[in-house]
């Protein structure tokens, strides 16, 4: 057989050239720390990576929501329990004033002090969240929730939507109660005893009628504010609890997400993570093979037999 | 909003869909409006039996559909006095107005093949026991064959009118009947005393009159130029003779009669239309929906064209029109008009309703309604979120649903005024609380006398974020692609398919390049220089010239000693 010698010059230089593109395939691999470089070194596995990359995505997604919405549930526990301190001072105050050795002034000193507890009340209905959203108006979250209206009455003028954030695959979590099941009416007995089912009145206006109460050392009116005062005080006890429940919720779910998460990052690093021993192993041996490659044909190209001919 | 009454039929874009269910493009239906079994009428004592204007056809009001007192009019009378007002109307449109529609008259009898009793006999028109105890049939495709061979004796020709056809359903589940000219169809043997069928295709006996169907003419139209009017011509099997034409304008005429023989008689429907382009440069002949016109006799051996239209021999259907079909109630119109050419009468309303519709139906005479709507449900909840409504309780346990909403008058933009339709008044059910169209509506106390409660939109609901919930669940939805996969899964499997040709290419490449240096080395061996190899040659050849060159030397020296003998 016969090698001619650009033949011989064109299968070194292609020799070569493979000895570098698998040396730079290496090469890729070290610096991207990755098995798979691109899709088609292996399709199969491409596609369970890729499937694997998006899930561990969405946990990272869900850690997001989970740590907003913990926000916001703290936010509302700080308001609910502010509020109950305050109806527990109220309640406090209105028995020290159903005391009879209390006189009109001193009674007139603690309506006020209550006066200006429910206006504190009134503004804690009103709180807002970090983004400004109200945190007691349902989705009208702009809208000021609880307002005075044309007639002097405080008034809801948010809605009843319960929205949720999605801080799991299947898993959702409650993010808000409404204006009416913090602040909303309260029973008050119809004073009618033929009809059984009792009255309602709204929270700030049964505040108002027992600082009037309180103003003129009506008893029966203060003891029925003590009655209302216990309901507002079992409701926010109520909330309390619901929100501590959601908090909760929050912090397992939490645990739940980052342990899915650690066993899919784990999974994804078996796929995909390179073994730098072996592969560096891999570099050296190919790295001699080029070596070799080029320095036999260094030598060999040398060959010619018109060195010989004088 | 637009109100249609009557009944349309719009062509409609179907779309093709290839065996892996992706669509591969769309393909035209024509509008088409079949009507009921056409039963004859008694023409009444005035003669008229549509009045004049009580129909209006695209737009155009028809003429009085008359007759002499006590005559029965027909399917084909129908069809021909439909026939006759397109002609009128278009005798006075432009061109581009001219109404491209057809009436015709079908008739056909579908049945189930699962439905046959093979056991039973089968007259058609009193052609006597078609299946008898000699030849009865076991199977649908025999008893398709039995018909065909008794109605056509000539097999392969078209049927002449008056004859029946019988075939099966492309999927082979309907076993077909039809009478291509349109008349009536007569199934016997008669029911038993029960009134159970007693023929073969199982279904009631008697006699079946034909539909009037209005469809969009197709127009083929032949080049006046290649026509010879020195060769022979077939149309639809049927052999034109030629004789005597001398020019296209004389072929016309030849072919409105030679192709339609029956015009006047009103059993046979017209079936072609022939005309010259208004340049004189196209014979245009009309197809009806569904029948290609075919044209003969067959090409010459070598290929070529061997008929006077000069076209290759062969089936041509035209283009299909968009044509829309509307007949319509004119002032002196009826349902009563439509239904005796055997439609039912619609109302279309195209748009958005803003309130609820009322059928009233007044008269003697006994009528059936449907109703049918197509709404896209997102814009329901849209329009229902664009109203308003108010409760309020006449009495503690009754209460009236009030539509309030605002409505706009068309004529004043900025005459606004409230509906205060009364939409509902029902007693209170305190138990299941208040449902209106899809909404809901409860109380948690008793109402009293003179509660209201106004419902509207809730506009400012900014913070729900059920919709962002909604979108990020499209992550995980099968819905949204072909094959129940999720996005995600779609995206990884188009990467995959990527990452698969990649490797195809690369291993093709690979093999090609093997093949590739073998040939250049095959061709290197044979033509490539090896600089070993020509120095060798080299050194061959110099040491021959060197041997000769001492051969040269050795000859003189001989040549030398020999002339210095003396």
């Amino acid at each position: 057989m016969k090698i001619s010698t650009s033949q011989f010059f064109d299968r070194a230089v292609g020799q070569m050239s493979e000895r570098q593109i698998s040396l730079s395939k290496v090469q890729a691999q070290l610096a991207d720390g990755k098995k798979i470089v691109k899709p088609s070194d292996e399709p199969d596995r491409a596609g369970a990576l890729l499937r694997i990359r998006s899930m561990v995505d969405r946990q990272d997604r869900h850690l997001d929501a989970l740590v907003a919405a913990k926000n916001r549930l703290g936010a509302e526990e700080a308001v609910l329990k502010n509020s109950a301190d305050l109806i527990t001072r109220i309640k406090e105050l209105t028995l020290t004033a159903s005391n009879d050795t209390y006189d009109a002034s001193n009674r007139e000193v603690i309506a006020i002090e209550i006066d200006g507890m429910s206006e504190q009340l009134l503004s804690l209905a009103n709180a807002r969240d970090t983004q400004g959203n109200y945190l007691f108006g349902g989705a009208r979250v702009r809208e000021t929730p609880f307002q005075k209206n044309s007639e002097g009455r405080i008034v809801y003028a948010g809605d009843e939507t319960r929205y949720k954030v999605a801080v799991g695959d299947h898993r959702e979590l409650n993010l808000n109660r409404s204006g009416t099941e913090v602040f909303g009416p309260i029973e008050r007995p119809s004073g009618n005893p033929v009809v059984e089912t009792p009255d309602s009145v709204s929270l700030f206006e049964a505040l108002q009628d027992l600082t009037v109460a309180i103003r003129s050392g009506d008893h029966d009116k203060m003891s029925r504010g003590l009655g209302e005062l216990d309901r507002m005080m079992n409701r926010m006890t109520f909330n309390i609890s619901e929100v501590g429940t959601d908090l909760h919720v929050a912090d397992m779910q939490t645990a739940i997400v980052e342990e899915t998460q650690l066993q899919l990052k784990s999974v994804l690093s078996n796929e995909q993570d390179l073994d730098y021993a072996e592969a560096v192993t891999r570099m050296q041996k190919q790295m001699l093979a080029l070596e070799a490659a080029q320095r036999s044909f260094g030598q060999i190209s040398q060959l010619n037999l018109f060195d010989y001919i004088n | 909003m637009s109100v249609f009454r009557g009944v349309r039929s719009l062509p409609s874009e179907v779309d093709i869909i290839n065996d892996a269910g992706r669509k591969i493009g769309t393909e035209i239906k024509p509008a088409t409006l079949l009507g009921s079994r056409f039963e004859p009428q008694e023409v009444p004592a005035d003669g008229v039996l549509v009045k004049s204007g009580a129909l209006v056809l695209n737009g155009h009001a028809l003429h009085a559909l008359d007759g002499t007192p006590g005559d029965f009019v027909s399917a084909a009378d129908a069809a021909n006095w439909l026939n006759s007002e397109i002609k009128r109307i278009n005798q006075n449109q432009g061109l581009e107005q001219k109404l491209g529609i057809e009436a015709r008259v079908v008739n056909e009898v579908r049945v189930k093949v699962s439905g046959l009793k093979f056991d039973k006999d089968l007259e058609i028109d009193g052609s006597g026991p078609l299946i008898n105890d000699s030849n009865r049939p076991s199977s649908a495709a025999e008893l398709v064959a039995l018909i065909n061979d008794v109605f056509n004796p000539e097999s392969g020709l078209y049927p002449p009118a008056g004859q029946r056809v019988a075939y099966l359903s492309d999927d082979g589940q309907e076993l077909i009947v039809a009478s291509p000219s349109g008349s009536t169809i007569q199934i016997g043997p008669d029911n038993d005393l029960l009134g159970n069928s007693g023929n073969a295709l199982g279904i009631s006996a008697g006699i079946l009159h034909g539909r009037v169907e209005l469809t969009p003419l197709r127009e083929v139209a032949f080049d006046v130029s290649r026509i010879d009017l020195g060769k022979t011509l077939e149309i639809d099997g049927q052999a034109i003779d030629l004789s005597g034409v001398s020019t296209v304008r004389d072929l016309v005429p030849l072919l409105q009669s030679a192709l339609n023989p029956a015009i006047g008689q009103p059993d046979i429907p017209v079936r072609r239309y022939v005309r010259l382009s208004s340049d004189e440069r196209q014979l245009l002949i009309t197809s009806p929906a569904g029948s290609p016109i075919q044209i003969g006799p067959q090409d010459a051996p070598d290929g070529s064209a061997d008929n006077a239209l000069g076209m290759d021999a062969g089936e041509y259907s035209g283009e299909v029109t968009r044509a829309e079909i509307l007949l319509g109630l004119g002032a002196p119109g009826d349902p009563s008009v439509l239904s005796r050419l055997g439609y039912s009468t619609h109302v279309y309303i195209d748009g958005q309703i803003p309130e609820d519709l009322i059928v009233v139906a007044t008269g003697k005479s006994t009528a059936s309604f449907t109703v049918n709507q197509t709404t896209d449900a997102i814009d329901s909840l849209q329009s229902l979120r664009d109203r308003k409504f108010q409760i309020k309780f006449t009495s503690d346990a009754e209460y009236e649903l009030i539509d309030i909403t605002r409505v706009t008058d068309p004529a004043d933009s900025l005459d606004l005024e409230t509906n205060g339709t009364v939409v509902a008044k029902r007693l209170y059910n305190a138990v299941q609380g208040i449902h209106f169209q899809g909404m809901h509506f409860s109380l948690s106390r008793l109402p009293a006398k003179g509660d209201t409660y106004t419902i509207d939109g809730n506009r400012d609901g900014i913070g729900d974020n059920s919709n962002i919930l909604k979108l990020a669940a499209l992550e995980t939805s099968r819905d949204l692609i072909p094959g129940a996969l999720t996005i995600a899964e779609s995206w990884h499997g188009q990467i995959n398919e990527m990452g698969n040709l990649g490797n195809q290419a690369r291993i093709a490449q690979e093999a090609l390049k093997i093949v590739n240096e073998q040939a250049v080395e095959a061709r290197d061996k044979v033509s490539g220089v090896s600089l070993d190899e020509e120095a060798a040659d080299l050194v061959r050849f110099q040491q021959a010239y060197q041997a000769s060159a001492r051969i040269i030397q050795s000859a003189n020296q001989l040549f030398d000693a020999i002339l210095q003998v003396r």
